[in-house]
């Protein structure tokens, strides 16, 4: 048990998509030998299609809020739910009521209130949980289905299911989803530090903004690489200068490598290259900052507050 | 004095559990009987909100006070809000926290953590 | 002539939605540009605008009436999202309320009322005849669908280009909605096409048309080419992999105010219609 308290959680994130988590995830996972790993991109996991764990994983499916389903046969068209739904999920066509399942998010109003009991309950899989036990890695992954609305539960059903195989890893690394959304929280709550992976353009900076914020409001903190910052320097250069103005951690810069982008599989990359070289001195800085926050920490040890 | 506190097992001899909303019971403990009680955690399965589910239940028990290891903002703002007063315990058996319990050994709870779900 | 909204969609971030979609409007005369990805929109930092209007979103979370409240818990114990609780009296939980509005609807004594919460907004200015519309939704908020739904609803052309979310959460199911044509940007890399399967499953589940263009093509992954060719999608253009574009997209720009690159995007647009068996207006 009391291992697990030294155990440093990263999560990596991006606010903006492709700007190179999951590469950098992969690579992280490499390099701080971490034992136990996470994708908790739910609804577009890709870490399991690089990381070959050689057993099956344990797969589950996650059961979510029941949906609603109208019988026909004792439907009487009153209209009564259609005025009701508040999500528009239940339509009128030809006279005739259905409900849109996707649209539906099972709040059960049509249900308590049809006058003809004509309302089912229908339980509904929202996702699959899969946790890859191997003899010394413990991966854990996960799949939403289409139009779930519950991302955010996925993830964290998910990294209930890994803390309970109660495992010891000195770095535990979570691969983020996009966004700031449910699944993002989801994957940030109870993590040592997030890791930004942003990338110089218009769009990249307005996101990265806002995934700060997010950070800093689950008490998390952010740090942050460049990825692709030779793109545009002047814009890498902006990006820093705001990270330097906002007391924000610069972790480091990596070059636009065509190769890493196109390759994905970590055996396939030319280690020597610019982008790897790069990379080995954010581990390097990672791991000294990792180091003096716990030196502080162990200072400041005098109130129990965990 | 009722005291209550979430658990995994049905067991004096059994720890707390860690986590508050999500255990599988909850047990209560009256110091007059010396006797313990447990009920089934309904919140358990809730798809959202269980930390307000089991802060509700909590609320409805005719207790003195929560023991806890930690807790979520959600079910914290509940129990303040019906000034149930929180008690905070090192992870333990049953039977050795309702000890320290009774020697008044136990603090309040200083600090809330940010679940592992911040949304329902 | 009858709207027409054809959703951009990837399944994967990063692959060039917003690049397709953005210079797919401002290359075709009167159309709208929607950018649904409400928790981090981007696309319209590539327009140079004017008029920008605000509207901001709101859903409805329950007021409660003290002196009608009569203690029943019926609402309590309607709400499937614990967004009630009673001590002596109901009060709201407003970070787990879902705003079904369900509470007001159960409640016999007329004690509860519905008042606006703001979880967004959506801005709207012009660029050159076209429309540039954006849903934003606030940081920490329960679900951004409100805001896609009133950013769609924002726009008065015929011609809509909706550029999605990533993924294929419920957010990726409202953008695409009641589109008539889905527009699948894939990347040719591993976890692009695993990626692309997922969303293409979506849109044929919701009989949608679909085209692809594929996007950062390096000349060597076939996977895309070979799945277009086996399922008889569409593929409506390949954008190689060219620095020289992504330098002038990461500095804001769009390739299309180029002639000769907007032209490829008219012809891709000229491919949606005859796909769909329509004609084209203002020509």
């Amino acid at each position: 048990m009391n291992k697990q308290k030294n155990m440093t959680t990263i999560v990596v994130l991006s606010g903006k998509g492709g700007t190179g988590k999951t590469t950098v995830s992969n690579i992280l996972i490499d390099k701080l030998e971490s034992k136990v790993f996470l994708d908790c991109d739910v609804d577009a996991p890709n870490l399991h299609l690089v990381q070959n764990m050689s057993t099956h994983p344990i797969e589950m499916g996650y059961v979510g809020l029941s949906k609603y389903k109208i019988d026909l046969n004792k439907c009487i068209g009153c209209g009564l739910c259609y005025s009701l739904c508040a999500y528009g999920a239940i339509q009128k066509i030809d006279n005739i009521y259905s409900i849109d399942t996707y649209r539906c998010e099972g709040c059960s109003l049509c249900y308590v209130k049809c006058p003809a009991k004509a309302i089912e309950e229908v339980k509904q899989v929202d996702g699959h949980t899969y946790i890859y036990k191997g003899k010394s890695k413990l991966f854990g992954t996960a799949q939403t289905n289409i139009g779930s609305g519950n991302s955010g539960k996925l993830v964290t059903e998910m990294r209930n299911q890994i803390q309970s195989e109660h495992r010891y890893s000195k770095f535990k690394v979570i691969d983020g989803p996009p966004g700031i959304g449910c699944p993002v929280i989801a994957s940030m709550t109870n993590t040592n530090y997030a890791l930004i992976v942003t990338e110089p353009s218009q769009s990249g900076l307005s996101d990265l903004k806002r995934i700060i914020e997010t950070a800093t409001l689950l008490k998390t903190t952010p740090l942050v690489i460049i990825n692709k910052a030779d793109l545009n320097i002047e814009l890498s250069k902006s990006i820093q200068k705001y990270l330097e103005e906002n007391g924000i951690v610069h972790l480091g810069n990596l070059p636009y490598d065509k190769n890493v982008i196109a390759k994905n599989n970590l055996d396939l990359y030319d280690k020597e290259s610019f982008f790897f070289k790069k990379m080995d001195e954010i581990v390097y800085a990672l791991l000294n900052i990792i180091k003096a926050n716990k030196e502080k920490e162990k200072k400041n040890e005098s109130s129990s507050c965990n | 004095m009722k005291y209550i506190l979430a658990t995994n097992d049905k067991d004096i001899h059994s720890t707390i559990s860690p986590v508050f909303a999500r255990a599988h019971y909850f047990g209560i403990y009256d110091t007059e009987t010396k006797n313990m009680k447990f009920i089934e955690n309904k919140a358990r399965l809730a798809q959202g909100g269980a930390g307000v589910k089991a802060a509700q239940f909590i609320v409805d028990q005719n207790i003195d006070k929560l023991i806890v290891v930690r807790l979520g903002e959600n079910s914290y703002r509940v129990l303040q809000l019906a000034n149930i007063e929180i008690l905070q315990t090192p992870e333990d058996t049953l039977e050795n926290i309702f000890h320290l319990c009774e020697s008044n050994q136990l603090n309040k709870l200083d600090c809330i953590s940010k679940g592992l779900h911040h949304h329902g | 002539m009858d709207k027409l909204s054809i959703a951009f969609l990837s399944g994967k971030g990063g692959t060039g939605k917003t690049f397709i979609s953005t210079n797919f409007a401002n290359s075709v005369p009167n159309a709208s540009y929607i950018d649904t990805d409400v928790e981090e929109p981007n696309g319209s930092i590539f327009f140079p605008t004017e008029n920008k209007t605000t509207e901001n979103v709101s859903v409805k979370i329950p007021q409660f009436d003290r002196e009608k409240c009569t203690g029943c818990r019926a609402c309590v114990d309607f709400c499937k999202y614990n967004a009630l609780i009673f001590i002596k009296r109901p009060f709201l939980v407003p970070e787990v309320c879902h705003s079904c509005e369900g509470c007001y609807h159960v409640c016999n004594y007329g004690a509860i009322k519905l008042v606006d919460k703001k979880v967004g907004e959506v801005e709207k200015s012009l660029c050159r005849g076209h429309e540039i519309i954006s849903g934003k939704m606030k940081v920490g908020e329960m679900s951004g669908t409100p805001v896609i739904k009133c950013a769609k609803e924002t726009s008065t052309k015929d011609l809509i280009a909706i550029d999605c979310p990533p993924g294929s959460s419920c957010l990726v199911l409202e953008a695409i909605h009641d589109v008539d044509y889905c527009v699948l940007v894939v990347e040719s890399t591993l976890f692009g096409f695993h990626n692309f399967k997922m969303v293409y499953n979506i849109c044929k589940k919701l009989n949608k048309p679909i085209g692809i263009v594929i996007n950062k093509y390096d000349g060597e992954n076939s996977l895309i080419k070979d799945f277009a060719a086996k399922y008889n999608v569409k593929i409506l253009d390949i954008f190689p992999f060219d620095r020289d574009i992504a330098e002038k997209t990461s500095a804001g720009n769009l390739i299309s105010n180029n002639p000769l690159y907007a032209s490829r995007f008219k012809i891709m647009y000229k491919k949606i219609l005859h796909q769909l068996h329509l004609g084209e207006q203002n020509e």
